[in-house]
């Protein structure tokens, strides 16, 4: 009797053991099969060498056993008896558990896991419209909160449509291998071209096409359901700049377009294997462009298209004098101002630690330096902000504090991934900052009308996001062995690699030269085919019956606020 | 205006994508700056200019 138990506790060690050295292995494997393997360490010689393989066979694995039918009959308080060699899954009923039944339980466990993780963080993610939709609906007056809200409500159902159609397969249609989603292999052809130096530059996707032929594929569709709620992110952006003025019919034209192409179009280059993200395997230049959750792709590409935009469209009425002095319009609920940016707070956390694409494998467990980071950049910018406007107008101002909140919040998004918690804590303090002295120069100095400063926080403050990868990111990540084909971790400027730099300010300059033009080309023939803007009576009646045939709060009289005022003094 | 603006930003991210050819780093990290900066200039100063020529509020 004691010499079975002994033997049945070797068997059992000897399959802990085999697990373990499969869950190091696994990882280490797929990690192969994405780019070269990353140049061995000057320290690896001195490193304690890996766990030793042990030869297990399905005759050891058989010998395991779990809980009876009669224990587990009593319950499972404790939580010991659950998740067993009874749970594995068995191929062949007849000749019991075997070895393949086991390893691929191990691999599957690990798709799941990053499954689970991804789909449930771009929940959060989607989550988000629900935020912006407050925060712009609340920054804006009364009598436009039923069109402002709407605006925010069919983001979510053009923009969707319209990724499915084509957007996706421009953008992730080449963006095959990808190790935590279990391959994505039929996600496999780019368009290229060579240019400067004969090098291969990816242009767009080309497989995926609302998610017919292979990539019906699981794989595919997490990954879809998570970039679609990305790209829907950045189409809401452009809502809040051009609010209060902008006719609804040309609103769902511009947000298919940006859906769409224009999205697609950058977001293939950072993230599709496009040319931005080649410019290190190409030329050197640290990782490529470093864009880990979308400060570019996300937030300043809506910041570029909300420029653009505004341009087109042109000021609310009373917002400039003659002599173009700006009048303040506040906003008509600061109470859902402030619920909103919490909203987007917390689906922020679905939206840097998501981007890992995963939890299990390729250093993906460093999601809480993420989420942490995540949280620190958001609250320094709001303490900036919140600074900034006492010492400079003596108020601590809510709509600003809010604002710096999601300015951090948007600067951290690039480098969330690459970066310390000291470096998150300046990055979101610069943005808070940044953000106030941005909304002043649009507003005064070029006289861009943008009623909830989402040019400001999205595009000035995705473009610092951007650049402080290149500054800040610290040598301590790379998500299993190389970023973008390139080996070793992220390292900014600070750190040693001025290279990765010149990568951000590229992807910097594209966004402001390409993104901005082909947004202002596209919504400039909008423009001249629908028009942009409503009349001016529609204007000043308030957009919600011309423009939708309900008010937003139809038992309440609305009086401006300007109105009250005036009569106080 | 507006062409010659949206031309100018081009032409920035142009001068940018052309700093993977200058030799040294430094050097580089100025050329892709120097484009952003053209790039910006094209998109704030040249094509926001042409709106606010006729802005509404001037009327």
């Amino acid at each position: 009797m004691l010499i079975r138990i002994i033997h049945s506790r070797n068997r059992l060690m000897r399959l802990v053991v085999f697990v373990l050295a499969s869950a190091w292995l696994l990882p280490s494997t797929f990690v192969l099969a994405q780019a070269p393997a990353p140049a061995a360490s000057p320290s690896a010689a001195a490193s304690p060498a890996p766990p030793a393989s042990v030869p297990v066979t399905t005759g050891d694995i058989r010998g395991v056993s779990g809980p009876s039918p009669a224990d587990q009959a009593k319950g499972d308080p404790g939580g010991t008896i659950s998740g067993t060699v009874n749970d594995i899954p068995v191929t062949d009923t007849k000749a019991g558990l075997a070895l393949a039944d086991v390893i691929n339980t191990v691999g599957q466990n690990r798709i799941a896991i990053n499954f689970v993780w991804t789909l449930v963080t771009g929940y959060l993610v989607m989550f988000m419209q629900a935020g912006f939709a407050a925060v712009e609906t609340g920054l804006c007056r009364a009598k436009n909160a039923n069109h402002t809200f709407m605006m925010n409500f069919m983001v979510y159902g053009w923009g969707l449509f319209a990724y499915w159609v084509m957007g996706f397969a421009l953008q992730q249609g080449g963006c095959a291998p990808n190790t935590n989603l279990g391959g994505l292999s039929p996600l496999n052809s780019e368009f290229t071209f060579n240019f400067i130096g004969g090098k291969t530059w990816g242009l767009f996707g080309q497989r995926g096409v609302m998610l017919g032929g292979a990539t019906y594929d699981v794989g595919v569709m997490v990954m879809f359901l998570f970039q679609m709620v990305f790209m829907d992110t950045a189409a809401t952006i452009i809502t809040g700049a051009a609010a209060e003025r902008w006719k609804f019919l040309a609103f769902s034209i511009s947000t298919f377009f940006l859906a769409a192409i224009v999205y697609p179009l950058y977001g293939n280059w950072a993230w599709g294997g496009g040319w931005t993200s080649q410019l290190g395997t190409n030329y050197g230049l640290g990782h490529g462009y470093c864009d880990f959750a979308g400060s570019g792709v996300v937030h300043a590409v809506g910041g570029m298209s909300a420029l653009a935009v505004s341009m087109i469209i042109g000021p609310r009425i009373g917002k400039y004098t003659r002599t173009g002095k700006a009048n303040p319009m506040p906003g008509h609920d600061m109470t859902m101002v402030l619920i909103g940016c919490f909203i987007l707070a917390f689906g922020w956390f679905g939206f840097n630690p998501g981007s890992t694409l995963g939890a299990s494998g390729n250093g993906n467990l460093r999601i809480g330096s993420i989420a942490v980071n995540t949280m620190l950049a958001g609250c320094t910018g709001s303490i900036a902000s919140l600074l900034y406007m006492w010492i400079r107008f003596g108020k601590p101002d809510a709509s600003m504090a809010g604002n710096g909140l999601l300015a951090g919040l948007v600067a951290i998004t690039a480098p969330s991934g690459f970066v310390n918690t000291v470096g998150a804590a300046i990055i979101g303090f610069a943005a808070g900052m940044i953000v106030c002295l941005s909304v002043e120069f649009i507003e005064r100095v070029i006289r861009v009308d943008d009623p909830v400063g989402a040019i400001s926080v999205h595009g000035t403050c995705g473009l610092w996001g951007v650049i402080s990868v290149g500054l800040f990111a610290d040598g301590t990540s790379n998500y299993g062995g190389s970023w973008n084909g390139v080996n070793g971790n992220v390292t900014g400027l600070f750190y040693g690699d001025p290279s990765q730099l010149v990568a951000q300010l590229i992807g910097c300059a594209t966004l402001m030269g390409i993104v901005f033009s082909l947004s202002y080309v596209f919504n400039w023939i909008v423009d001249i085919v629908v028009g942009q803007r409503v009349s001016a009576a529609t204007e000043l009646q308030g957009l919600d019956i011309p423009e939708m045939g309900a008010l937003g709060y139809p038992e309440f009289q609305l009086v401006s606020a300007s109105i009250e005022m005036s009569a106080a003094d | 205006m507006k062409i010659l603006g949206l031309l100018v930003c081009v032409l920035g991210w142009f001068i940018a994508v052309l700093s993977v050819k200058v030799p040294g780093v430094y050097a580089q990290l100025l050329v892709a700056a120097a484009g952003f900066v053209v790039a910006a200039v094209g998109a704030l100063g040249i094509v926001n200019g042409a709106h606010l020529k006729n802005a509404i509020w001037k009327a």
